[in-house]
């Protein structure tokens, strides 16, 4: 195979004979990758956040809201239908308005959220929300074994409060701790784990014994309590108003008369007044506040939510006020074909508005929370903005390297043309040179960003150790959620394929065109002023 | 008779000019060159002896004059055609005072370079190469970076570089200018062994009287005119 001379003299210049690469193409290669590198990253890691705010948000609320237009009592056939689409993946039903909670003299008057839970999946990643915000005691020499609270503890006498409505009350679920001085969630020494904790356990001593064969005794002496149980699926029930344990697998058998100590806290409880309540109660009539359990403390990821807010059961919610049968509005979430896009979202919920006569209205997440949709496009223009001076910068410097490879060659070049060469395949040279630098360089700076996309979480602990030390690590992971960024790498998403090849292609592009200026020069050039050239 | 003269210039003329100053380099240059014989031309520094050669090579335009290279006869006010460009690399080679090789290329690449660029580099072209390298007693550093060799090593690497297309003349600037003596002894004794021996007509500058006179015509460059002696 023959190649052609100008491409084997601008390979040659970049890796010459008898030598790995020479000095000068390495600084091009690598400013050419630096550059990929840093346009991949930050695109990447934009896109990160906004698919997490998207993803809050989403979490927040749903992909939609059915909204009432008219106070109908038709909401559990709407329900029915929305249900048996295909196209619907769930739907929850809620009622929604300020309640005012009370602890002693604490007052708070959350957002209260009352969901039906009753059907499906929730919208709602409750769960999730729960676990965020739990807070577990920190004690000496003894260990909080609390089992993150359940969506399906939510009865009609359990609320999950916000950290804001916890704080300021002073109130918070129910905890359990595991005395003496091992550490873990698991009681190895029994081969059990606390697995359900809910709001009618006592406060309590409890002593957990291995008997042998499978049967451990469950003991609290201030209660008068005492039991002996075996597990039924892995669960070991003692009955209500007792911490329900789970043996762990795999099941080591405990040594007999092994024994732990608990001491369980119960639940705070609130009261709750609705606002026909209050009303009630300033015309001097006697209402008794309805008194609920604190089953949990849940964190909303997404900034936008109300902080001070509460999550009832829907029953709750209708016991409060009195009437039933009716529905504020139900979140909704869709299949995956119509939520990835927005187009197709608007499009699914306006065809389910129409085929409610406008009985209902169905508004999109993004037409809720436009602003912060905006928000979102603007930082995307913003990016770009700032992309456009970085890709010149990059091509500036290509320009110049090759340029003053030019300079360094200019005797070469009369050479050349000397030797028969034509000014066209001279210049071709150069032009190649850019190219091979920009496919290089390209290439080399798709592998960065994928390390740097690979590694981000050390890279990121690194330097903010160094800068504001370990506190600073914990800040980063609270305030950016940088830690559980989605930054997909390009073969789990098109939309990162796409980015790693867009920037990928404009360096190519880029070099090409930074080759050309030195490239048309070396042609123009006159040979034998070329050759007197010092 | 014409038909064995393979160079021929006839009433070439250069002048330089910079802003009001007016240079004439060369009057009305003729010279004739029979296949297979060498000329050589002195004179003193910076009398246009470089400038000549270019424009022979039509690497340089002149003011008026033409040229005939074998058959070919060309105008030298106009630049050099695409094909004359390409026919230059099988008629002519070239050999200069500062060798020019390239720094990124091995020994051999460079030699076979001016067959890369007309395109028809193949097995024969790196034989050849190989051969004008022992030709010129520098076989053994084929495969070396020019940077590795010393001055002479590189103007003997240079020559084998001219006379790789087998062309019809070889022209020379001062080839061992940057040479010492007994350097430039041997490489000129090498040069015209190996124009004689591939049939290349030759014409080289120089300052050495010694070298001059080992050719078949000689000559001197003085205010522009060319003297035979
Ligand atoms: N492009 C140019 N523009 C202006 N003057 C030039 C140019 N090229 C050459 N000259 C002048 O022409 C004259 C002849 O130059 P040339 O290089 O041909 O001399 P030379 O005989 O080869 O000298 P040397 O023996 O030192 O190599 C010099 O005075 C030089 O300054
Ligand atoms: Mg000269």
């Amino acid at each position: 195979m023959k190649i052609p001379w100008p491409l084997f003299l601008a390979w040659k210049q970049l890796f010459p004979s008898r030598k790995i690469v020479s000095f000068f193409s390495l600084l091009a290669v690598v400013g050419v990758a630096l550059g990929v590198n840093v346009m991949i990253v930050v695109v990447a890691f934009m896109k990160g956040f906004q698919h997490k705010f998207r993803e809050d948000i989403i979490d927040a609320q749903g992909h939609a809201r059915a909204i009432p237009l008219s106070r109908t009592k038709e909401w559990r056939i709407l329900q029915n239908e929305l249900l048996l689409m295909p196209k619907v993946s769930s739907v929850t039903p809620y009622l929604q308005g300020p309640l005012l909670v009370q602890k002693k003299d604490y007052h708070s008057v959350p957002l209260t959220i009352g969901i039906d839970l009753s059907r499906g999946e929730p919208v709602l990643p409750l769960d999730e929300f729960l676990e965020n915000g739990q807070m577990r005691l920190e004690a000496h020499d003894a260990v909080d074994v609390t089992p993150v609270p359940a969506s399906s503890s939510l009865h009609d006498d359990v609320v999950f409060v916000s950290q804001y409505v916890a704080n300021r009350l002073g109130v918070r679920p129910g905890a359990i701790l595991r005395m003496g001085d091992s550490k873990g969630q698991q009681d190895d020494a029994l081969g059990v784990s606390v697995y359900e904790f809910s709001v009618d356990v006592p406060s309590a001593e409890w002593h957990l014994e291995y008997l042998g064969k499978q049967v451990w005794a469950l003991r609290s002496p201030g209660l008068g309590f005492a039991r002996e149980i075996k597990p039924v699926d892995g669960l070991l029930i003692a009955g209500p108003g007792t911490p329900t344990f789970a043996t762990i697998s795999p099941f080591l058998e405990p040594e007999i008369g092994a024994k732990s100590t608990y001491q369980t806290f119960r639940a705070s409880t609130i009261e709750v007044f609705s606002p026909a309540m209050i009303e009630q109660a300033q015309a001097d009539e006697m209402v008794p506040p309805k008194e609920v359990r604190v089953g949990g403390i849940f964190e909303v990821p997404w900034q936008g939510f109300h902080a001070e807010a509460m999550i009832g059961s829907f029953r709750m919610f209708e016991d409060m006020r009195t009437t039933t049968g009716l529905c504020d509005g139900m979140f909704l979430k869709f299949s995956q074909d119509i939520s990835n896009n927005e187009e197709s979202l608007y499009a699914f919920c306006e065809e389910l508005e129409l085929a409610r006569s406008m009985d209902w209205a169905f508004v999109p997440w993004f037409v809720e929370n436009a602003w912060f949709f905006d928000l979102l496009k603007f930082e995307e223009y913003l990016m770009i903005l700032i992309m456009v001076p970085i890709g010149l910068v990059a091509a500036f410097a290509i320009a110049i390297a090759l340029m003053t490879t030019v300079l360094r060659k200019i005797r070469e070049i009369g050479l050349l043309v000397a030797m028969g060469g034509a000014r066209g395949a001279v210049g071709a040279i150069f032009c190649i040179q850019g190219f091979l630098i920009g496919l290089l360089g390209a290439v080399l700076g798709c592998v960065l960003a994928l390390l740097f996309i690979r590694f981000r979480d050390d890279i990121m602990s690194f330097i903010v150790v160094r800068i504001a030390g370990d506190e600073g690590k914990v800040g980063v992971a609270q305030f950016y959620d940088f830690y559980s960024l989605y930054v997909p790498y390009p073969w789990e998403s098109s939309e990162s394929a796409s980015t790693f090849i867009t920037f990928a292609l404009f360096a190519v592009f880029v070099s090409t065109l930074a080759g050309l200026i030195p490239a048309w020069r070396a042609a123009r050039m006159n040979p034998a002023d070329a050759l007197r050239n010092e | 008779m014409n038909n064995s003269i393979i160079l021929q210039a006839n009433d070439i003329s250069k002048t330089f000019r910079f802003g009001k100053q007016e240079l004439a380099v060369l009057k009305s240059i003729n010279l004739s060159l029979p296949m297979g014989s060498s000329l050589s031309i002195r004179g003193e520094s910076g009398c246009g002896k470089t400038t000549l050669l270019n424009i022979l090579a039509r690497i340089e335009n002149a003011d008026a004059g033409t040229l005939l290279w074998g058959q070919r006869s060309m105008d030298c006010e106009r630049k050099a055609r695409p094909d004359e460009v390409a026919h230059r690399a099988n008629f002519l080679g070239v050999v200069y005072q500062a060798y020019y090789l390239v720094p990124e290329l091995s020994v051999l690449e460079n030699v076979t370079l001016s067959a890369r660029i007309s395109g028809s580099l193949d097995r024969s072209f790196v034989e050849r190469a190989h051969d004008l390298l022992k030709k010129m007693g520098v076989a053994d550093k084929a495969d070396q970076i020019p940077g590795k060799l010393s001055g002479g090593e590189r103007q003997r690497v240079a020559i084998a570089r001219a006379l790789l297309n087998q062309p019809k003349v070889l022209l020379a600037d001062e080839p061992t200018g940057n040479l010492d003596e007994r350097t430039g002894e041997d490489v000129m004794s090498l040069l015209l062994n190996a124009c004689s021996e591939e049939g290349a007509s030759l014409i080289l500058v120089t300052h050495n009287q010694a070298f001059a006179r080992a050719t078949n015509q000689q000559s001197v460059l003085t205010e522009g005119k060319l003297n035979e002696v």
